[in-house]
């Protein structure tokens, strides 16, 4: 009696942390990509090494970045209504944090590196912020990154249209620690106040 | 021949003659198969500066008349190619897409392009739109005559247009359709 009081404990226990784990991946993983909340935490395994080409050409990695934090965002500068809308929203949180943005440096990187040389990526970027970094590099160098990031970034029938192709991708923004471990990620959309309060917490 | 034509002639003349009779009876007749054009304007027609091949140009539509039109295609002198795109979000990801079969001008209503949303597409720019700058783009629609608007350059990361204007800065000169 005793053998099988303790056997149904140990049954209902099991069942009770298989059911838990379930609610707890599904809320992690399984309306992540939603954006249902402004604001998604979770997803230990983003960011990590890197090496790519800044906008002056030089090859950078993630040491580079050591020591600051960092909104990272992926686009491509052949996007007329998203990246700008991102991206003016980068500038009003550098402005937001007035003194305080010397502790940050937003970057973008591109996921169309065949388009986006360093001068190009400089060009569109400083039109929005001095302190916006444009980040591109080989395709490799790109695939590794998003991977590193989770990030997609595909081109949408660049044989038929080589000049003018379109390029699908990730809508994040990612805020990332001083030793490049992942603070937290955005879903586009998320107003300049709130990215500015979540880096004051880290200040 | 000769004999035919004679007779042509006279035929034709009396038939323009009959037509102009009723127009001349029918006066109202004649002003409404004109005004039955549908008729839509532009209002804060805006595009984002750009230093780099591509801008998104922005505007509201309102179609005066009491029936559906559709935006079909815009052309403009500044860019190589130009398109009527949306932009989508499927989990998470971005995507334009291109509006093949135009986009309905609700009747009566308004057609609003913005950020986010529905914008004309301007491929291959043949120079930079610098801040401030104005330039046309031609908008042809299904029902209504062309139109052309005249899109003030706003800053990069413009979220909207000029504010408190109601169309002065977005002039437009209705066309004649030529089709
Ligand atoms: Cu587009």
């Amino acid at each position: 009696m005793n053998r099988f009081f303790t056997y149904a404990v140990s049954v209902l226990v099991v069942v009770g942390l298989v059911i838990a784990a379930f609610i707890i991946a599904n809320e992690m993983f399984g309306e992540r990509i939603q954006g249902t909340s402004r604001t998604i935490v979770g997803a230990p395994q983003i960011g990590g090494p890197f090496t790519l080409v800044n906008e002056d050409g030089q090859q950078v990695t993630e040491e580079d970045f050591k020591g600051k934090l960092m909104l990272v965002f992926f686009g491509y500068t052949f996007c007329p209504d998203v990246c700008p809308t991102e991206l003016n929203v980068f500038s009003e949180v550098m402005e937001a944090l007035g003194e305080d943005a010397e502790n940050v440096v937003p970057v973008f990187i591109t996921v169309d590196p065949d388009r986006d040389t360093a001068e190009v990526i400089k060009e569109y970027t400083d039109a929005f912020h001095p302190s916006i970094i444009g980040l591109t590099g080989t395709p490799e160098q790109i695939t590794h990154v998003k991977k590193q990031y989770r990030a997609y970034g595909q081109a949408v029938e660049k044989e038929k249209d080589p000049e003018f192709y379109l390029v699908d991708h990730t809508s994040f923004t990612y805020l990332m620690g001083r030793d490049g471990e992942m603070i937290t990620v955005f879903s586009y959309g998320t107003k300049a106040e709130e990215i500015v309060a979540n880096i004051e917490k880290l200040l | 021949m000769k004999d035919i034509k004679m007779i042509k002639f006279p035929r034709m003349v009396a038939m323009a003659l009959v037509v102009c009779a009723s127009l001349a009876a029918f006066p109202v007749a004649a002003v409404k198969a004109a005004g039955s054009h549908a008729v839509i304007s532009v209002e804060n027609a805006w595009a984002r500066a750009s230093k780099v091949k591509v801008a998104g140009a922005f505007m509201t539509l309102n179609n005066k008349s009491t029936s559906d039109d559709i935006l079909l295609s815009a052309s403009s002198d500044v860019a190589k190619r130009v398109e009527i795109h949306t932009t989508k979000t499927v989990d998470g990801v971005m995507k334009m897409i291109e509006m093949e079969e135009g986009v309905v001008v609700p009747a009566s209503g308004s057609l609003v392009l913005k950020p986010g949303s529905y914008h004309v597409m301007l491929m291959g720019l043949k120079h930079p739109l610098k801040e401030g700058d104005t330039f046309a783009i031609r908008l042809k629609f299904k029902h209504a005559d062309e139109v052309e608007a005249l899109v003030t350059v706003m800053a990069a990361g413009a979220m909207e247009g000029m504010k408190h204007e109601h169309g002065s800065h977005s002039m437009q000169h209705k066309k004649h359709k030529h089709d």
